[in-house]
């Protein structure tokens, strides 16, 4: 017999129907939240960026192949990784498939690492994924959004007691906590309007919550997340499973 | 230059940590529902349903193996156009499961629903369209209901948890439209989203 609540058809509706409420509210908030994020100040990058590209080096705008707005996600995948983070990976596995939705919607959506090109272009095949990756290898793209970490900000933490997690984390990427945690994971939006490019949006952390759309569904299942029970660090590249 | 305000760093870190507070209450109130979907009480399925799959007959229990796509098609379209599409699909063809967790509705169903019948009557040109693209006239193609449905399996008893329908976008829609929210544009209502391998190849 389960522990939980069993309830009649009707009993299950009156309570779904209050929380349909809910969620239809919480559906207004977001609209009204991604037209907050709208109003932002565009940002103008008047640094010059260079990437390696399976099409050789490009510029930031010419990230942009034509379209009208850029949307990057920094994927962990330092220069001393072996293969891709984890949680990355699994995020990829969600972009990679959108990413025509977005083009079609004036968007390239693409990710970027600080691995050399070689190393990104090995580790794509393996994953089976078509989305543009970029490396950042030798510039400081990564590093002036805050999602690079130098040894000497990372030594406080370095010092003290590692995280099982963060250890098992970097053995799973083939390198050490110290490669592993110099790399941080985030999303950052550009408009390109009259040659010029503007950083819009930039989010890390939970921030990244939408772009993992397991945690999307798994929220309406019965048991949910379900990471506070025994297997909390249960993610694994799609081809470890 | 752009007609949309620009600013230096300093301004946009500013307005971004006022936007973030905003954020962090809408990623805690997501919270707050999930815990409250959860608390949902489960409702025993007693009824037997069969599906049609690509593994033969299988009743409703024995589907707890991944994430699924029902439709109403008989198996053989759904098989070619899984083939074409790539997800996994079971059909409900012959089966009153769609009708009791209202995932289709049934013609005396769509009479109770007025607004439906406006749409099939007077449909905006997006819907002709789409019809047009399902092969299927209205009356019966707006019978169909998109829905994320959940159960449990628990000692053999499968439960009831969660049901949401359309039209919420979102929960239809629950990917791109979360990376569009994070562009300057942001999504558009009149942006229809093709299949896959239906845009042009300067997309794919």
């Amino acid at each position: 017999m389960t522990e939980h609540r069993v309830g009649t058809q009707e009993e299950w509706q009156a309570r779904r129907d209050e929380l349909l409420e809910q969620e239809k509210e919480l559906t207004r908030r977001n609209d009204e939240l991604a037209r907050k994020r709208r109003e932002l100040p565009w940002v103008p990058v008047e640094k010059e960026y260079s990437f390696e590209t399976d099409r050789g080096t490009k510029s930031l705008p010419e990230l942009f192949e034509g379209r009208s707005q850029l949307l990057i996600y920094h994927f962990m995948f330092g220069p001393t990784y072996e293969a891709g983070c984890t949680v990355c990976s699994s995020i990829a596995d969600n972009l990679d498939p959108n990413a025509m939705h977005l083009k079609a919607r004036d968007t390239t959506l693409m990710l970027v690492s600080r691995a050399p090109l070689e190393k990104l272009q090995a580790y794509k095949q393996r994953m089976g994924w078509s989305i543009d990756w970029a490396s950042t290898a030798g510039s400081d793209f990564n590093r002036d959004l805050g999602f690079t970490h130098t040894e000497e900000e990372l030594k406080p933490f370095l010092e003290g007691e590692i995280p099982p997690t963060v250890k098992q984390m970097a053995e799973a990427s083939g390198t050490d906590p110290a490669g592993y945690v110099a790399e941080g994971p985030g999303l950052s939006a550009y408009a390109l309007s009259e040659g010029a490019v503007y950083r819009t949006y930039v989010t890390t952390a939970r921030g990244l919550e939408p772009a993992m759309g397991y945690y999307f569904l798994l929220d309406r299942t019965p048991v949910g997340r379900d990471e506070d029970g025994s297997q909390p660090h249960w993610l694994r590249r799609h081809d470890q499973y | 230059m752009t007609e949309h305000r620009t600013g230096t760093r300093e301004q946009w870190q500013a307005a971004y940590e006022e936007l973030l507070k905003v954020e962090n209450e809408h990623a805690e109130r997501s919270e707050e529902l999930a815990k409250q979907r959860r608390e949902l009480p489960w409702v025993p399925v007693d009824k037997e349903y069969s599906f049609e799959t690509d593994a033969g007959k299988k009743t409703l229990a024995e589907l707890f193996v991944t994430l699924l796509c029902f439709s109403r098609a008989p198996l053989s379209e759904l098989q070619a156009y899984k083939e074409r599409m790539e997800f996994p699909y079971v059909s409900t063809y012959g089966s009153d499961f769609v009708f009791d967790f209202t995932l289709a509705l049934t013609e005396e169903q769509m009479q109770g629903h007025p607004e439906v019948r406006q749409m099939i009557d007077d449909p905006p040109d997006w819907l002709k369209e789409w019809s047009e693209k399902v092969g299927a006239p209205l009356e019966l193609g707006l019978a169909e209901s998109p829905t994320w449905i959940a159960f449990a399996l628990e000692d053999g008893v499968v439960y009831h948890t969660y049901s949401r329908a359309a039209p919420d976008r979102d929960f239809v829609v629950p990917y791109y439209h979360p990376l569009l929210d994070r562009t300057p544009k942001g999504r558009s209502d009149e942006f229809r989203a093709w299949r896959h391998d239906e845009y042009e190849e300067t997309v794919r």
